[in-house]
């Protein structure tokens, strides 16, 4: 503090003017509008939050949009002109919990519409079982080659339906079990003449069963009916032959004389 | 309450903080002190509000950067200081111009508006405002209680400026006074102003 210098009492005399009161409240009032922030830390909190709230709700609205995709397929599927049985029968697909439900209607329907397929069925059913596909992408995948499967089958249960059906969804799903299932449905398409399989499988009748189970081995008994005829057994021989080609219905030759000729040639 | 305890720098700490009736208390310390600076300064009220309300929301604006570097007066003042500067530049020297006018005012031929003129000039007030501008300021801060060092910092000058624009205002002052004593013959007022 400086000393008083000798115009201080004059100057205080004279008197000293005051701020106006006109003055003091717009000061005082722009002081309270312009407060700093209490915390500057508060504020940059409240960004950081809103900031991690937007990115976890744009995340929960990218994961729930996975299954409105879903869901547009399932009614694709729902909204498509009864084009089989099953669709018709099928309840309304709501979620995607729903969305295996049809595939192995489908499968069963498939497999139970042809003649004598229980066992393709059950092979279905077991694929089925084993794949254990994912709900989301079954009902991509039924979105995507349901459209050509359900317009085959119209025209025909032709196992070669099943068989691309199959083929088109469950090798995509897992490859391994295709390769091992569905190596013997191939097999009906290219026999063998003599009814033997590539993999050396004994082929049993046309349109029948083909799961791997003992069937009946033409060759041998062709072999058996070559011993009857050395024994002149002719009679009874043709007899059998017959039976063998009716139950068969495999290309076999017309008369049993034929057939023993193509064995010898084979052999 | 608290805030009357509280020195200047801890009051506008908790205004940067949030605190509005710290600032209300700082204010209410400072308000007149400045608004008398200022007015002793140039002069004219409509100015002078205008030069505190600058001055006062400057020293709001910059509250949430203020460092208790120095004294809050200092700061305060040193702030009004500039503006009082920029004042004086957009009014091309206001203290000349005044000046001026004095003069012409003493050089009336009419006996009698010379004397009314010398009377006015018994107002210290108005032979501080006959002062040169620079001179003044430090006159005035001076008397508003700052060291020398502490109106250096104000008026951004060294402390030697000071001293010697000091004893220059005094010595103006003193003439002035002297003067327009001796011109109106009241030596009992001449002889107070010589002590």
């Amino acid at each position: 503090m400086s000393k008083p210098s000798e115009f201080s009492d004059k100057l205080n005399a004279e008197g000293a003017p005051t701020s106006p009161a006109s003055l003091d409240k717009k000061i005082l009032a722009y002081a309270r509008e312009q407060v700093p922030d209490k915390n500057p830390w508060q504020s940059v909190q409240w960004m950081t939050a809103l900031a991690a709230c937007s990115v976890a709700v744009v995340s929960i609205m990218l994961v729930m949009r996975t299954p409105l995709v879903d869901h547009g397929a399932d009614t694709e599927i729902q909204s498509r002109p009864a084009g089989f049985a099953t669709e018709e029968s099928r309840p309304p697909m709501a979620s995607k919990q729903h969305a295996p439900e049809p595939v192995k209607e489908l499968r069963k329907t498939n497999a139970g519409s042809i003649p004598g397929n229980e066992n393709r069925a059950d092979l279905a059913e077991k694929i089925e079982g084993k794949s254990a596909f994912r709900p989301g992408s079954t009902a991509r995948l039924m979105s995507r080659r349901l459209e050509p499967v359900s317009e085959k089958l119209q025209i025909s249960s032709d196992e070669s339906a099943l068989l691309e059906y199959t083929d088109t969804n469950v090798m995509e799903e897992r490859p391994e079990i295709a390769a091992k299932g569905f190596e013997l449905l191939r097999s009906p398409i290219e026999p063998k003449s003599s009814g033997q399989t590539e993999s050396g499988s004994t082929l049993k009748i046309k349109g029948e069963t083909l799961a791997h189970e003992p069937g009946v081995d033409v060759d041998s008994k062709l072999r058996e009916l070559k011993l009857l005829v050395a024994e002149n057994r002719n009679e009874e021989a043709e007899k059998d032959y017959r039976t063998l080609v009716e139950k068969c219905q495999c290309q076999l030759p017309e008369t049993l004389a034929q057939a023993l000729t193509d064995l010898a040639e084979r052999e | 309450m608290l805030n009357r305890l509280k020195g200047d720098e801890s009051l506008m700490l908790a205004y940067q903080q949030g605190d509005s009736s710290a600032f209300e208390s700082l204010y209410k310390r400072h308000k007149d002190g400045l608004f008398a600076f200022l007015y002793r300064s140039c002069r004219q009220e409509a100015v002078v509000e205008e030069l505190a309300q600058d001055a006062w929301m400057s020293v709001i604006n910059k509250a949430g950067t203020y460092q208790p570097t120095a004294k809050f007066k200092t700061y305060l003042y040193q702030i009004a200081h500039n503006k009082l500067v920029d004042h004086w530049r957009r009014s091309k020297n206001f203290s000349r111009v005044a000046l001026e006018e004095a003069d012409l005012a003493s050089n009336d031929t009419s006996v009698e508006d010379q004397r009314i003129a010398e009377q006015r000039l018994q107002s210290l007030g108005q032979a501080i405002h006959k002062l040169p501008g620079e001179q003044r300021d430090v006159f005035l801060l001076r008397e508003e209680g700052f060291s020398q060092e502490q109106i250096a910092q104000i008026v951004g000058v060294g402390k030697e400026t000071v001293k010697s624009r000091l004893r220059y205002a005094s010595n103006h002052l003193r003439t002035m006074l002297e003067e327009s004593i001796q011109g109106m013959g009241d030596p009992a007022s001449a002889k107070g102003a010589e002590q």
